[in-house]
């Protein structure tokens, strides 16, 4: 590309983050520290049964047995886990009856966000739940659903409320031993959402939880556990931003999915959390686990990614494809740049006969920015008939940054028929020259060009999301292109 | 399995009886390499590299490390007698080691090949560059555990070199014929260096034949094309369940040179481990490479390949295949790495595996790691059985299931042994994969 | 219209064109005819603005402007049109999202307003019939898994689209059957008229039965050694290139 596109390259892929701005609100904190005491703390916080406190103390001495992933082609920078606050909320009583009831400061910060609470103002058909730092906000539309025995609510109401389903299935699919990360939010995990779909009910509209990290020096340690029973379906969504802060804050959430028999759970992320500055400095460090399992005959779990924010990404959402006739998917789009690190991809365990999994990323990798796809398909002895198939896709743009493709195929059965495909190329020169030829401009057409490349995997995402992602990835391009 | 502590023990017993016959050099760069080996040990599972192969069991405590070299019953009359029992082409020039040692040298009536240096042990310089070599691929290459175990402990060691501008006509066949050792660690080595503009076709033959017990070769190479340089380079590999390799080769590439590498897995060795590492280090220079491995039952057959461009307008092609039999375990792991500074790279990897038992294990990693943009890199991976319509079409034309299930694997080992451009080498290494075939 | 002066370009060390010389008035029809390698499709990307191209002597006039000073969309939002020889595929963006991105640029630089949904939908009606494209290919990822003669129509739709006051065709007639070179030529004599001027870049007499140019140019070598009117042409199907490469030969100083 020559050096006039480069600079406008250049121009497209340095945009500011739009959703940088910090919230002034009276917050309660623990002492920074991460010890016995810290858990202690956030269990009687949160007035947890002493099972609960149990098994958050033997996730903490799991995770001192742990140690730091060293397989990554990324460096993994120094983080003091000592340093950081476990748990951070606003002062208000958290648990209320109503909107009335809650801080307006925060009310207005969700509205900035384009996440109005007040149910009247939503986009119908979208439920949310809407969690501020170390604790659920509230949770709309509450009523109408369990009209129809969906539970939806923060899971420390789950806890409180629902303890037999917490209690079978937390830690069931993401056990505490899983990796350093996992166990660390095991210890301390702070709130998150709940949901229990009955069996035979297709739920009547979108679930989501819009994430925000506001507090400085705190870290979000988010759980989310999601249970679809027998012939039931849910389609959920998840959003996450938070303020731009010079320091790296962490970001460390477990999300586990049970699909019983014939159920199926579509779990979409549209994530972008403060990605750092065109230097690097600051950003959301996100190291998620999560993960589903088919665990009835079949079930369906689907996994729809757009990545455009935090620092570095580290996450492969995965799915344990235990049942027969079991299906998993995951469809992905990542786009970095500045010095943005992401690896991510996902895992499928075929366990069950005739499972079937297909895995589609996109990754886009701009600037001085690395972007890996890391994923495996296992195929059991007992699978038979298993069927994968992959495609992994890597564009360049400008010549700083890095793109890798690292899949791992391993079968223990005969019948598998796995297949998998990738190409990295640099943005086609042709198609720019073709669309300015026809009058479009150079930052047009790569976001064009982009926006076309992802498609097959925006087309997963829920309507109302979908045009939210394609916008999100115009302004996240722009500045990067040449 | 084998502790560091009796390696080095032995390895103090090597210096001493080495101390008379080799220079301070070699000395030197023994004692380095030891101690870079000493390091780390030997790679277990938890090493990426090694995930997929566990060599405690046949690293086991019998194996001996040879300070001298071995005995070798035959004469030099001998010579002839066994090239022809090993099936040695009489067309090509053909090098005969017996466990490692230089024995028989065999030329075709006729021809002279004056441009093409074969020295031994004896006179073995190590006239390798490495320790100047400043890219990090070709170090990690040369510092992987047994490359470097291999270079402080190799007995023998074999060297070819082809004058600039000069071609040899005829193929070069070694022969690594193992016989007659039990307990065995070997360490063997092999050094081609083609100088600017040369030409060079190899065919490495390794051959066990049933009087070894417990042997592991373990075999380092260093291959160097200079400028405009080709090197024709086939590995064969024809080892039985007592007699096991590790294979390391490291080859470096100037500007415009072209090698290409086929590495065919025979059969029947308990365990094999081919590692390749080539350096594209001279821009516009291109490497095919081209492996087959056929897995036996218990067998492990385990690849690990590297393509580096390190320099603009290189292009590399990959075709790795591998049949599986019934508890057998395959693996490919390929790495096309791009430096930054390698532009308009173009490169391409494809590895597929036919599970041919129920419980084939097969395990694939291709991977892409790409710092350079504008470049077009290309990696697939297939794994799965005979296409069932195939089968069926073979089968409604009134062709038996066995036959039809032979032709079907025959065309599928038939993509990598068609790439063999030469006629008697095709034939050669074609007519050893039928007879495997028909044994699996 | 667009005035060439002393054109010298060429891809990296290699010179292509070799002073061209050519003036375009509202209006005209212009055939540029060469046997193959002499520069021509060069010479449609060169005014284009493709970047691989290094003009290295020589001037571009277009409506007044340097033309050679405008970045490639810059060029097409003044008003030249390039129909490709090879259109490029780029999937995932539909004919329709991209015709309605390119249409609003347009007119935005011309400071029209954007146009409405119904605006832009009467509008693909009114010019998809002149090259008889069905609505299904609106739809479609930009020239993605058309075939040859698809392509090419949804080239001239686009001329049609965009109005544009130069249009140069690169081989259009190039792979196209007898039906659809017919609908491509109807196209073009439909849109043409008093005000705008076309660029005929070809290697065939063909395309010239359909269409008629004021002027044919034959380019040899980078330069244009021969010009004159549709006659030309049918002498070059008759005799081929070779009598017009002999006579270039004839001129050059003698050894």
């Amino acid at each position: 590309m020559s050096n006039t596109s480069n600079d406008i390259l250049e121009k497209v892929t340095t945009g500011d983050y739009e959703y940088g701005f910090s919230t002034e609100i009276d917050m309660e904190y623990a002492p920074p520290g991460l010890n016995e005491e810290t858990i202690a703390f956030i269990s009687a916080k949160k007035s947890e049964p002493d099972w609960l406190l149990q098994w958050r103390l033997k996730a903490y001495k799991t995770f001192l047995k742990q140690q730091l992933p060293r397989w990554q082609n990324f460096e993994l920078p120094e983080m003091d886990l000592q340093a950081i606050s476990y748990y951070a909320a606003p002062k208000k009583k958290p648990e209320l009856k109503s909107l009335d009831e809650v801080d307006p400061e925060l009310l207005k910060t969700f509205e900035k966000l384009g996440i109005p609470l007040n149910e009247q103002k939503q986009l119908t058909g979208v439920a949310v739940d809407a969690v501020f730092d170390s604790v659920s906000v509230v949770t709309t539309f509450r009523e109408e659903l369990s009209k129809v025995g969906i539970i939806f609510c923060s899971i420390s109401e789950a806890i409180k409320e629902h303890p037999e389903l917490v209690q079978k299935y937390l830690g069931s699919v993401v056990p505490q031993s899983d990796n350093y990360y996992a166990a660390l939010n095991s210890a301390v995990f702070s709130d998150g959402s709940f949901v229990y779909i009955p069996e035979g009910v297709r739920c009547p509209m979108e679930l989501s939880t819009y994430f925000r990290i506001n507090a400085k020096n705190s870290g979000q340690f988010e759980r989310t556990l999601i249970i679809a029973d027998k012939n039931s379906y849910v389609s959920y969504l998840e959003g996450c931003t938070a303020p731009s802060r010079d320091e790296n804050q962490l970001h460390a959430a477990v999300v586990e999915l049970v699909a019983l028999e014939n159920a199926e759970i579509k779990y979409s992320t549209v994530q972008n959390w403060y990605p750092g500055d065109k230097d690097g400095k600051g950003g959301v460090y996100n190291f998620v686990t999560k993960r589903g399992i088919c665990l009835g005959n079949h079930s369906k779990i689907s996994w729809t990614q757009v990545e455009t924010g935090s620092a570095i990404t580290w996450k492969y959402p995965s799915v344990i494809l235990k049942g027969d006739y079991t299906s998993g998917e995951f469809y992905s789009v990542a786009v970095t740049r500045h010095k943005q690190v992401a690896d991510t991809g996902t895992k499928m365990y075929h366990i069950g006969k005739n499972s079937k999994s297909r895995i589609i990323s996109k990754g886009i990798s701009a600037g001085e920015a690395q972007n890996a796809y890391r994923g495996l398909v296992q195929v059991g002895p007992n699978a038979r008939n298993a069927r994968n198939y992959t495609q992994c896709d890597s564009l360049l743009i400008g010549d700083r940054c890095g793109a890798h493709t690292f899949p791992y195929i391993e079968s223990k059965n005969n019948t598998a028929q796995i297949e998998h495909e990738a190409t990295t190329s640099k943005i086609g020169e042709d198609q720019i020259f073709y669309l300015n030829q026809r009058g479009i401009d150079t930052e047009k057409a790569v976001g064009m060009i982009v926006n076309g490349y992802v498609k097959e995997v925006l087309e997963k995402l829920p309507m109302e999301f979908a045009v939210e992602a394609q916008k999100l990835l115009a302004i996240t391009l722009e500045g990067s292109v040449g | 399995m084998l502790q560091t502590d009796t390696l080095h023990t032995k390895f103090l017993e090597l210096v001493k009886s080495a101390e008379a016959q080799n220079g301070a050099t070699l000395l030197e760069s023994r004692q380095a390499a030891f101690k870079r080996f000493s390091n780390n040990g030997f790679p277990t599972i938890r090493s990426e590299q090694w995930k997929y192969s566990n060599i405690t069991g046949l690293l086991n405590d019998a194996l001996q490390v040879p300070v001298e070299p071995l005995a070798v019953k035959e004469t030099q009359d001998a010579g002839a007698a066994l090239l022809v029992k090993l099936h040695a082409p009489a067309e090509w020039l053909t090098i005969l080691t017996i466990n490692g040692k230089l024995h028989t040298i065999q030329r075709p009536t006729g021809s002279k090949e004056d441009n093409l240096q074969i020295s031994d042990v004896q006179d073995f310089l190590l006239s390798t560059e490495d320790d100047g070599d400043n890219d990090t691929v070709v170090q990690q290459a040369i510092n992987k555990p047994f490359s470097l175990l291999n270079r402080a402990l190799f007995l023998h060691g074999l060297q070819l070199e082809v004058k600039a501008n000069s071609q040899v006509n005829i193929p070069v066949h070694i022969i690594h014929y193992y016989t007659g050792i039990e307990n065995t660690f070997l360490q063997t080595r092999l050094q081609l260096k083609a100088n600017k503009n040369a030409h060079l076709t190899v065919v490495e033959s390794f051959i066990a034949d049933s009087s070894c017990k417990n042997v592991v070769v373990n075999h380092a190479a260093e291959t160097l094309l200079a400028a405009e340089a080709t090197l024709d380079h086939f590995l064969v590999q024809q080892l039985n369940e007592q007699t096991n390799l590790i294979l390391s080769e490291v080859v470096r590439q100037e500007q415009q040179s072209d090698y290409k590498n086929h590495v065919i897995s025979l059969p029947f060795a308990r365990f094999i481990r081919n590692n390749l590492d080539i350096a594209l280090k001279g821009t516009y220079s291109h490497t095919d490479m081209h492996g087959l491995y056929m897995v036996s039952p218990q067998q492990v057959i385990d690849n690990s390949t590297g393509i580096n461009h390190l320099r603009p307008n290189c292009t590399s092609n990959q075709l790795y295949k591998g049949i599986v039999a019934d508890k057998g375990t395959g693996t490919f792991n390929g790495r096309i790495y791009v430096h930054l500074d390698a532009q308009k790279t173009n490169a391409f990897q494809k590895n597929a595996n036919l599970p041919l038992g129920e419980h084939a294990v097969i395990n694939s990693k291709p991977q892409l790691e790409i710092y350079a943009d504008d470049v077009r890199c290309t990696h697939g991976s297939a794994l799965g059985q005979m296409n069932n319509q195939q089968l069926f079409y073979l089968l409604a034309r009134g062709i038996k299931q066995e036959i039809a299930v032979k032709l079907l694997s025959q065309a599928f080992v038939n993509e990598v042994t068609e790439t063999i451009e030469q006629e008697s080498i095709r034939s050669y290494v074609a007519d050893l994969v039928e007879k495997a075939l028909d044994q699996m | 219209m667009l005035t060439i002066k002393n054109l010298f370009a060429g891809i990296e060390d290699k010179a292509i064109l070799k002073g061209i010389n050519l003036q375009v008035n509202p209006g005209e029809i212009h055939a540029i005819m060469g046997p193959n390698g002499s520069g021509k499709s060069s010479l449609a990307s060169v005014l284009a603005g493709k970047e691989d191209y290094q003009v290295t002597d020589g001037e571009v006039l277009f409506e007044g402007k340097d033309l050679l000073e405008l970045s490639p969309d810059e060029r097409a939002k003044e008003g030249l049109f390039l129909a490709f020889q090879y259109p490029v595929e780029i999937p995932g963006v539909s004919n329709m999202q991209f015709l309605k991105t390119a249409v609003n640029e347009i007119r935005s630089y011309r400071n029209q307003p954007a146009l409405t949904a119904g605006e832009f939908l009467s509008l693909i009606k009114q010019k998809q019939k002149l090259v008889e494209l069905d609505d299904q290919f609106l739809r479609r990822s930009l020239n993605t898994g058309f075939s040859g003669g698809e392509k090419k129509k949804n080239e001239i739709f686009q001329l049609a689209m965009f109005e544009p006051k130069l249009s140069i065709l690169d081989e259009t007639d190039s792979g196209l059957d007898i039906d659809a070179l017919r609908i491509i030529a109807n196209g073009v004599n439909r849109l043409k008229n008093n005000n705008n001027s076309f660029v005929l870049i070809t290697h065939y007499q063909r395309l010239l039965d359909y269409i008629v140019p004021d002027f044919v140019h034959v380019l040899y070598d980078g330069k244009i050694i021969l010009t004159g009117t549709k006659d030309l042409a049918l002498e070059l199907e008759e005799k081929g290139y070779d009598w017009v490469k002999e006579m270039a030969h004839a001129k050059e100083p003698a050894q």
